[in-house]
C-alpha cells in the first residue's frame, strides 16, 4: 500500500512539481497517471522510491516511511520497487543479463556482485525474468544490439529480477511505435495480473491510458485534479487535466508518427 | 471520433524573415584597418604625440565611416579629436617617465586612451541598435587596459631603443621614436577595436584573435625568435649531417672491451620503464578518476579532494618527478624512471577518464540507483561498462606517450636509452647519437601503429 499524505516536492530553483498531494494505492492495483509534459507524473513516481526527496508531507510504502529515510533504508524501501523508464537506461555496452543482474545487486553480498560471482539462485531469478517478457534468447547479446521493444523489456525484466511489490513505469512507451507500445502495455498488465505486483505507469496518450488501466489519476500543475475509475473519464474531466479539449495528438491512434 | 486536424499552411515572404546575426569575419577587416591607422599615423607623427592622434583618428574615421559604422560627419569630427587629445595626454604622460617605463607610467599614459575608445564606441553605439549606452564604457576602458598592458611591457617595442643599458640605469631619457608610436599603437588600437566592435557581433572572438596576434608577436620578440636566422643558418645542417652520417651501431663500451651493440639493452630497459609506469599509473588512476567526476563521487569532499590531488599531480612535469625520485633513489636507476612515469601516467589518465566519466549517460546509472544497490554497485555497474573501452584506449596512448617521455627522463638520470643517449652527446659522438636515434624511432613508430590499430577496434 502507498499512501501520500500532502506530498509536496520543491526543486532547487523553486519550481514546486508536486503541490498537497494525498492519495491511497492499495496493493495489486494497476494505475494510468496522465496530465501534460511537466504536470509532476515522473516527480509524483520518483518520490514513491525517494529519488526525489519530499518538502513537505510524507509517502509511505507498504507502512515504511519515504521523506527522512535513512540511506541503507532508502534502498530497502527501493530494493522491493522496480522502475521502468522512457528511454529503458540499459548499459548499452553490457549484455541482456549483465543488465537485467542489476536488479539483483541490492540482494547480494556485495564482495560477489563485485567479482561477478552470482548465487544460482539470483541468476536463476534472473533468466526468468527474461523468460517472463519472452526475450531469453537474447539473454547474452549487447543490450544494444536489440530493437527498441526488446530493450524496453530488457527494462521490464530488471524490474522484476528484483521480485518486487510495486513497478514504477515513467513514460514506458513514449520512445516507441504504437505496434510495440501496445505489446509493452500488455505485458506491464499481464504482470499485473499474473504476479500481482501493484502498477503505476504514467502514460502520454489517453486511449492507452483508457485500453489498460481501470484507475486513473490526473495530474495538473503538480496538482491532483482527478482520481477515479477511467470510465467515468469525459470530456470535462480531459479538460479539468489537460487544460483543453482532446485534440489528435493525445491519442496514439491518430497521433503523427 | 474526433475530426482530422486543419491544415495549417505557412506563408513563404523573403520579407518577413528574421535577419541574419553579424558574424565577425567582416568586421575583422575593420579591426585590422583601425589597429593599421595607428600604426601609419605612427610613423608619419615624427614623434609628436598629437600629431600621431590626429591622424590616427583621421585614418581610423575614415575606416569606420567606408564600413558604414558611424554616419555623422560629427561622429568622425570626435573621434579625430578624441584621439588627438588622449594620445597628446598620454604622450605627455609617457614623456614623464624615469628610465622605462613603470606601472604608474603605464597606467596615466593609459588613461588618455579612454578617450579614443570612448569616441568610437560612442560613434558605434549611436549607429547601431543591439548595443547599449554601457558599451560606450565597455569600449573605453577595453582601450585603456590595452593601451596600460602595451606600454607596461613596452621595452621589446623600441621604447628604449639607441640606449644601452647603462645609459638606461643613469635615467637618462630619450624621446619616444616613431617606431615606438607605430608598433604600440598598433597592438592597442587592434584590441581596443576588437573590443568595441565585438559588442556588436555579441562574441568575443575580435578581441580574442587580436589579443593572441599581439602576444604571439611580443613573445616572439622577446625571445628573439627570428624567420631570417632559421633561414641565414641553414647551411650549419650540412657540417650538423656530415657529422652524424654515417651512423655507428657498435661500439666498445670501455677500452679493451669487445666492440658490441650497446643499444638494444638500454632500449628495451625504456621500454620496461614504460610498460611498469603505464600499468601502475593507469591502475591506480581509475578509482581517483571515478572520484573526481560529479557523475560518480561520493560527496563534495571526496570530489574536490580528489581533483586537487589529481591536479597537483599533473601541474608537476614529468622530468622534475624524474629529478625528485633520481635524488631520492639513487642516479642511473631504472627504478627511479618507473616511478616517475607511474606519476607522469596517473596524472593524464584521472584526468582524461574522468573527463569521459562526466559525459556517461546518467539514465542507467538511475536505474540501478532504483533498484537499491549502493552506490559503489552503481557505478561498477552502470559507469564503469561505459567508459571501460576508453579506458583501455587511454591506457594504450598512455604506453605510447611514456616511451618518448621515458627517453627524455633518462637524460636526468632515470636510467634507459636516454642516459645513453646523453653519454654520447656529452662526448660529441654524434654518430653514435644518430644510431640512439634511429633505435628510439623505429621503436616509438612500431608501438604506435600497434596501439593505433588496437584502439581503433576499441572504442
Amino acid at each position: 500500500m502507498i499512501e501520500f499524505r500532502n506530498a509536496t516536492v520543491i526543486y532547487p530553483g523553486g519550481l514546486k512539481a508536486l503541490k498537497n498531494v494525498s492519495l491511497t494505492i492499495e496493493d495489486g492495483e494497476f494505475i494510468v497517471v496522465v496530465g501534460l509534459s511537466g504536470a509532476g507524473k515522473s516527480t509524483m513516481l520518483r518520490a514513491i522510491n525517494g529519488l526525489v526527496p519530499l518538502a513537505e508531507g510524507s509517502v509511505k510504502v507498504s507502512g515504511r516511511e519515504v521523506r527522512g529515510a535513512t540511506p541503507s533504508d532508502l534502498r530497502e524501501i527501493r530494493s522491493d520497487i522496480g522502475m521502468i523508464f522512457q528511454t529503458f537506461n540499459l548499459v548499452n555496452r553490457s549484455t541482456v543479463i549483465n543488465n537485467v543482474l542489476v536488479g539483483r545487486l541490492s540482494m547480494v553480498p556485495r564482495w560477489r556482485s563485485t567479482f561477478g560471482l552470482w548465487p544460482k539462485a539470483d541468476m536463476e531469478t534472473a533468466l526468468q525474468s527474461l523468460e517472463r517478457v519472452g526475450i531469453i534468447d537474447k539473454a547474452y547479446e549487447r543490450a544494444s544490439n536489440l530493437s527498441g521493444g526488446q530493450q524496453q523489456r530488457v527494462g521490464i525484466a530488471r524490474a522484476l529480477a528484483q521480485e518486487p511489490e510495486l513497478i514504477l513505469a515513467d513514460e514506458p512507451v513514449a520512445s516507441l511505435d504504437p505496434v510495440t507500445s501496445h505489446m509493452v502495455m500488455r505485458d506491464l498488465q499481464r504482470i499485473n495480473r499474473e504476479l500481482g505486483i501493484t502498477t503505476l505507469i504514467n502514460l502520454h496518450f489517453l486511449d492507452l491510458a483508457r485500453d489498460y488501466g481501470k484507475r486513473l489519476i490526473g495530474l495538473r500543475d503538480g496538482e491532483l485534479v482527478f482520481d477515479g475509475d477511467i470510465a467515468n473519464v469525459d470530456e470535462d474531466v480531459f479538460r479539468g487535466i489537460y487544460g483543453r479539449a482532446i485534440t489528435p495528438e493525445d491519442l496514439l491512434e491518430t497521433a503523427g508518427p | 471520433m474526433t475530426a482530422p486536424p486543419e491544415i495549417t499552411t505557412f506563408e513563404i515572404s523573403p520579407t518577413d524573415r528574421p535577419a541574419p546575426p553579424p558574424r565577425s569575419g567582416p568586421f575583422f577587416v575593420v579591426v585590422l584597418l583601425i589597429g593599421l591607422a595607428f600604426a601609419v599615423a605612427g610613423v608619419v607623427s615624427g614623434g609628436i604625440a598629437v600629431v600621431w592622434g590626429l591622424a590616427s583618428g583621421v585614418l581610423a574615421a575614415a575606416a569606420l565611416r567606408w564600413r558604414g559604422l558611424t554616419s555623422l560627419p560629427g561622429e568622425s569630427l570626435a573621434i579625430v579629436f578624441a584621439s588627438a587629445l588622449g594620445l597628446g595626454l598620454s604622450g605627455w604622460a609617457l614623456g614623464q617617465r624615469g628610465s622605462s617605463i613603470e606601472g604608474t607610467t603605464a597606467l596615466l599614459a593609459a588613461l588618455g586612451w579612454l578617450l579614443p575608445g570612448a569616441a568610437i564606441g560612442f560613434a558605434v553605439w549611436r549607429n547601431s541598435d543591439r548595443l547599449r549606452l554601457t558599451s560606450v564604457w565597455v569600449s573605453a576602458v577595453g582601450w585603456a587596459l590595452a593601451a596600460f598592458f602595451v606600454f607596461l611591457w613596452a621595452e621589446g617595442l623600441g621604447a628604449t631603443e639607441g640606449l644601452s643599458r647603462t645609459a638606461i640605469q643613469a635615467g637618462e631619457i630619450v624621446e619616444l621614436t616613431p617606431t615606438f608610436y607605430a608598433t604600440s599603437g598598433f597592438f592597442v588600437a587592434l584590441i581596443g577595436a576588437g573590443v568595441t566592435l565585438s559588442l556588436l557581433v555579441g562574441s568575443p572572438a575580435l578581441p580574442a584573435v587580436a589579443g593572441s596576434i599581439t602576444f604571439t608577436l611580443f613573445a616572439a620578440s622577446q625571445i628573439g625568435f627570428s624567420v631570417i636566422k632559421v633561414a641565414s643558418e641553414a647551411d650549419k645542417l650540412n657540417v650538423l649531417a656530415q657529422e652524424f652520417w654515417p651512423a655507428e651501431w657498435k661500439w666498445a663500451n670501455l677500452t679493451g672491451q669487445p666492440v658490441a651493440n650497446q643499444i638494444v639493452e638500454p632500449m628495451v630497459e625504456t621500454m620496461q620503464i614504460a610498460v611498469v609506469g603505464a600499468t601502475v599509473g593507469c591502475l591506480v588512476a581509475l578509482p581517483i578518476a571515478f572520484l573526481a567526476s560529479k557523475a560518480t563521487t561520493f560527496n563534495a569532499p571526496t570530489f574536490w579532494g580528489s581533483r586537487l590531488f589529481m591536479n597537483v599531480i599533473r601541474a608537476i612535469p614529468d622530468l622534475f618527478w624524474a629529478m625528485i625520485f633520481v635524488s631520492a633513489v639513487g642516479f642511473g636507476s631504472p627504478f627511479a624512471g618507473a616511478l616517475a612515469m607511474i606519476m607522469f601516467s596517473l596524472g593524464i589518465m584521472a584526468k582524461l577518464l574522468s573527463e569521459t566519466v562526466d559525459g556517461v549517460d546518467p539514465g542507467p546509472l538511475e536505474a540501478s540507483r532504483a533498484t537499491g544497490a549502493v552506490h559503489s554497485q552503481v557505478v561498477q555497474y552502470s559507469a564503469m561498462p561505459q567508459v571501460l573501452p576508453h579506458y583501455v584506449a587511454y591506457a594504450l596512448y598512455i604506453f605510447e606517450l611514456n616511451i618518448r617521455a621515458s627517453v627524455v627522463i633518462g637524460i636526468v638520470g632515470a636510467g634507459g636509452i636516454g642516459r645513453l643517449l646523453d653519454e654520447q652527446r656529452v662526448f660529441f659522438q654524434w654518430d653514435r647519437v644518430m644510431a640512439i636515434a634511429i633505435v628510439i624511432w623505429v621503436s616509438v613508430i612500431v608501438i604506435e601503429m600497434v596501439s593505433v590499430t588496437v584502439r581503433r577496434r576499441l572504442v
